[in-house]
Order: structure tokens, then sequence, then C-alpha cells
């Protein structure tokens, strides 16, 4: 085989993280544009760091399966939302609310995991529309569920969180009993700035799980299905089992990951919150450089750095270019979904250009 | 079948419910009347004092006058409380630190003059649940 020349091993590089590159100039751009200080900027990388990682985490495990983005990650953003609800009815606050709240998500996310992750099995190689699909449609029961139910089948004693009519959930919930509730568990200050030691240390944790999850049998038997289904088949490996037992732990996950996401920001926006959580933390991973067929921890925090830098700075950019920070805000909108297509559409021009290069270096042209 | 895996798989289950029990009854927030207006326990009466300063849990301190009540938020079923009595220019003339446990909403009222007076609980019947 032949060689690849400097050219083209810049070339490559350049293909292969397109997607943070342009999001590192951007932000280059923004930043002095915006007028904000380091230490402010920091600051809120530091907490947005800690509020978003999990979520983005529990991305890695379907893609190793070779499920791609979970957009049912949304499925377990409601479980935990469910949790919370019942937990602020309750008035049970602080470490502990959020424990009850994980707790009682758990079975309806592992039960919501197991649906998806059968609807996924009937729908290979079209896991990420279907998913997509099947959050609109969990969606929908959830709506009818809070909007219905709560208040009603289920019963609130908390006034403040039920409609004047007497059942169904308001639009926002003040979560303030357990605001910040994991992040200043154990209270860190450096300088002005504040660490949300509790959460770090819990992503770090999970961090250590997906590590040694990829060298167990699990792990491994779902990096050879995320190869070829059909060699894992032929091997001895339960394949649909093990893309069940994928889905659920992503969507477990990102039930805890959207209960660390609400502590954090203090408020649940009842009916939207899901929503936002999915398409924000796939958008995040691919702009750290991940792809549809793979992902990395690494890829996890350089894509919610770079993604909430711009969040953070393009208002204040937005305003200092145009006057007003609304231009900002449709710019975050537009580069939140924006971005999710761009890199669908570099992941199939980088896989064309890679099966390009690999038929050229086969023939030995140069 | 009732087999060592099935087993397991209950005692797992049954422990994860102690647990969401344990979280439910150690984290669930109160509101809690405090109350330094005469009151009468068994028998007994106890006395308000002039003027005095409450604290639940290391929180922040309320002050109450003869006759006033106020209210507070506590979290589990025991806590902790400081009381100082104060004089007419604001010094603190006695100091009395103690615990007491959380009975139910219905006696969710803290008496001050109780808890000085050394009644065998502090927690009275509350207005809101009359």
């Amino acid at each position: 085989m032949k060689a690849y020349t400097t050219k083209e091993k810049i070339q490559h590089f350049l293909i292969s993280n397109a997607v943070p590159i342009i999001f590192l100039v951007m932000s280059a751009i923004a930043i002095p544009l915006s007028g904000f200080s380091a230490t402010y900027l920091v600051q809120e990388m530091l907490i947005r760091l800690a509020r978003n990682s999990f979520l983005v985490l529990s991305l890695i495990i379907p893609i190793v399966a070779g499920m791609g983005l979970n957009f049912g990650m949304v499925l377990g953003a409601m479980a935990g939302q469910i949790g919370l609800i019942l937990v602020s009815d309750w008035a049970v606050v602080g470490m502990r609310g959020l424990l009850l709240a994980a707790l009682i998500a758990t079975p309806i996310s592992v039960g919501l995991g197991y649906i998806c992750g059968a609807v996924l099995n009937r729908a290979k190689g079209r896991e990420m529309v279907t998913s997509y699909i099947l959050g609109f449609f969990v969606n929908g029961i959830y709506q009818l569920t809070v909007l219905y139910a709560f208040g009603k089948l289920i019963p609130i004693a908390n006034t403040e969180l039920v409609l004047s009519r007497g059942y169904g959930i308001r639009n926002a919930i003040n979560l303030a009993g357990m605001r910040h509730g994991l992040d200043y568990l154990i209270p860190l200050k450096i300088g002005n700035l504040n660490v949300p030691l509790g959460t770090y240390l819990t992503i770090a944790l999970f961090c250590l799980f997906i590590v040694w999850f990829r060298r167990t049998k699990l792990g491994q038997d779902m990096r050879a299905i995320g190869q070829d289904m059909g060699v894992a088949g032929a091997a001895g490996i339960p394949v649909e089992k093990t893309r069940i037992i994928a889905i659920i732990i992503s969507t477990v996950l990102a039930c805890y990951g959207q209960i660390i996401f609400l502590q954090n920001i203090g408020t649940m926006n009842t009916y939207n919150s899901h929503d936002q959580a999915g398409m924000f933390a796939i958008a995040a991973l691919l702009i750290g450089g991940a792809t549809v067929s793979k992902a990395t921890i690494p890829n996890v925090f350089v894509g919610v750095i770079l993604f909430h830098l711009m969040f953070v700075v393009s208002p204040m950019a937005g305003k200092q270019l145009m006057g007003q920070a609304q231009i900002g805000e449709y710019f975050r909108v537009f580069v939140s979904y924006g971005i999710i297509a761009i890199s669908l559409a570099l992941h199939a021009w980088k896989r064309q250009k890679d099966r390009e290069r690999a038929r050229r270096s086969l023939r030995g042209e140069a | 079948m009732m087999n060592r895996r099935n087993g397991v798989r209950i005692l797992l289950a049954a422990a994860l419910v102690l647990l969401g029990v344990y979280l439910y009854v150690s984290g669930k927030q109160h509101q809690m009347f405090v109350d330094n207006m005469a009151v009468e326990i068994e028998g007994k009466t106890y006395a308000p004092e002039a003027l005095v300063r409450a604290a639940f849990d290391g929180g922040e301190p309320l002050e109450l006058a003869s006759g006033d009540r106020d209210v507070t938020q506590v979290v589990g079923p025991r806590h902790s409380v400081k009381i100082e009595v104060l004089n007419e220019s604001g010094d603190v003339v006695k100091t009395l630190e103690g615990e007491f446990r959380w009975v139910s909403t219905k006696k969710g009222m803290f008496s001050v003059p109780a808890f000085l007076g050394g009644a065998p609980s502090p927690m009275i019947d509350s207005p809101a649940a009359e």
C-alpha cells in the first residue's frame, strides 16, 4: 500500500475534525466581539460542562453498539422529569430529593428503554430516524400523562404544581429545593470561581464506568455488533438482546443526566425541557468531533465546551455586530439545529472520501 | 419459580423500596410554625419570653416577641434548635440548645415557651391543621 503524503494527511485531519475546527474558528471570532471577561467565560463553562456532560455521555454506548445517535434519549429525560415532578410534590429536597427522583424514574426509563430497543430491532439500519420519531410518540404519551393523569389518576397535593383547573401540571416547576443539590454537595471555590465538584465527581465516575464497560464481555459484544451485526450473530452473540441492553443503559443514563441538568438549572419546563435536552446533547457530541459511528469521551467534553461557548458568546456578539441580541438568539437556534445537519452531511461526505481513499490506496494510485 | 437469581432480584427490589422510604423520610421538607405564646401542655402552663431568637438546624434565626408566631422550613425528622433569650436592649441573657423530632403535620408548631420550660415535646398542634 502507498504511504500518505503530508498534504493528504493534513486533508484527512481537516476532514476528520471539520466540525470542531469550524466551531473553534467561530468562537475565536465571537469571543472578542462579545466583550465577556475570561473569568466570566470560565465560570460559565464550568457550570455548563457540569450541566450537560452526563447527558452527552449517555449517547456513547448506543454508538458503540452501532445504533447511531440515540435520539430516543428524550424518553429517559421524560422519565427523569416524572421523577422530579413527584418529588417536588412530596417536597423532598436536596440531594435526597434528587436520589429519590432517580429511584422513581429508573424503572420508568428501563421500561421505555426496553420498548425503544425492541422497536429499533425492527428498524435495523434506520435507528436514528426511528428513535427520533419514537421520541415524538412517547412525548405524546408523556404530555397526556402530565396534562391529564397528574392530579386526576396520580394524586398531586401541592397546589403550586397543579393547573388552576385542578389537574395537569403547570408549564414551569420551581426546583428551588433541589437546585444545585448535587453541584455544590462538596463546596469548592477557587478564587472567584465556584466549582460544581459533586457533579464533576459523578461525571468522572460515569467516565470510568464507560471505560470499564467497554472492556467487559457485554461491552465487547456491543463493539462486535457495532462493527458487523451479521458476523457478531454468527459468532453466537445475542444481537437483538445486546442492542436492547445498549438502549436501556443509554435511556437510564439519559434519565439521570436530565435530573442532573435540571438540578443545575433550578427550573423545569414541564413540556419542553426533554426536547431541548436530546437535540442539544446530540449537537454537542457532534461538535466535539464524534460521528454517527464513533464517539469517545474527549469528544463529549470538547463538544460541550465548544457548543456552550457559542451559546454564551453568540447573543452578545450578535448585539455588538447587529445592535440586537435577538439576532444572536436566532443564531443560537440556527447553530444547534444546523450543526446536526452539517455533521450528518459531513459524516456522509467523509465516508465517501474514506472509501475513495481506500480504493485508491488498494489500487496503488497517487 | 423461586430460584437463587429471583431471590436476589426480590431482595434487591426490597432494598430499593427501603432506600426510597429512607430518602422520603429523611429528605421531606416540612413547614413548621414557631410560636412564642403561652401554652398549656399536660396541665402545665408555659409562659412566653419577651423576646427570643430561634435558629433551626443552623439556619437563619427568627426573632419573636411575646405573642409572635412565624413560619420556617425544616428538612427531615430530627432537628437541632438554638434559642437565645434577649433583654430589652437586645443582649443575649440566656441561650438554650437542644434537639427535637418532627411528629406530624398536625403537630407542626414549635412552641418556644414549651422548649424553654422543658416540656416533654416542644411540638404542639399546628394552626394549619385545625
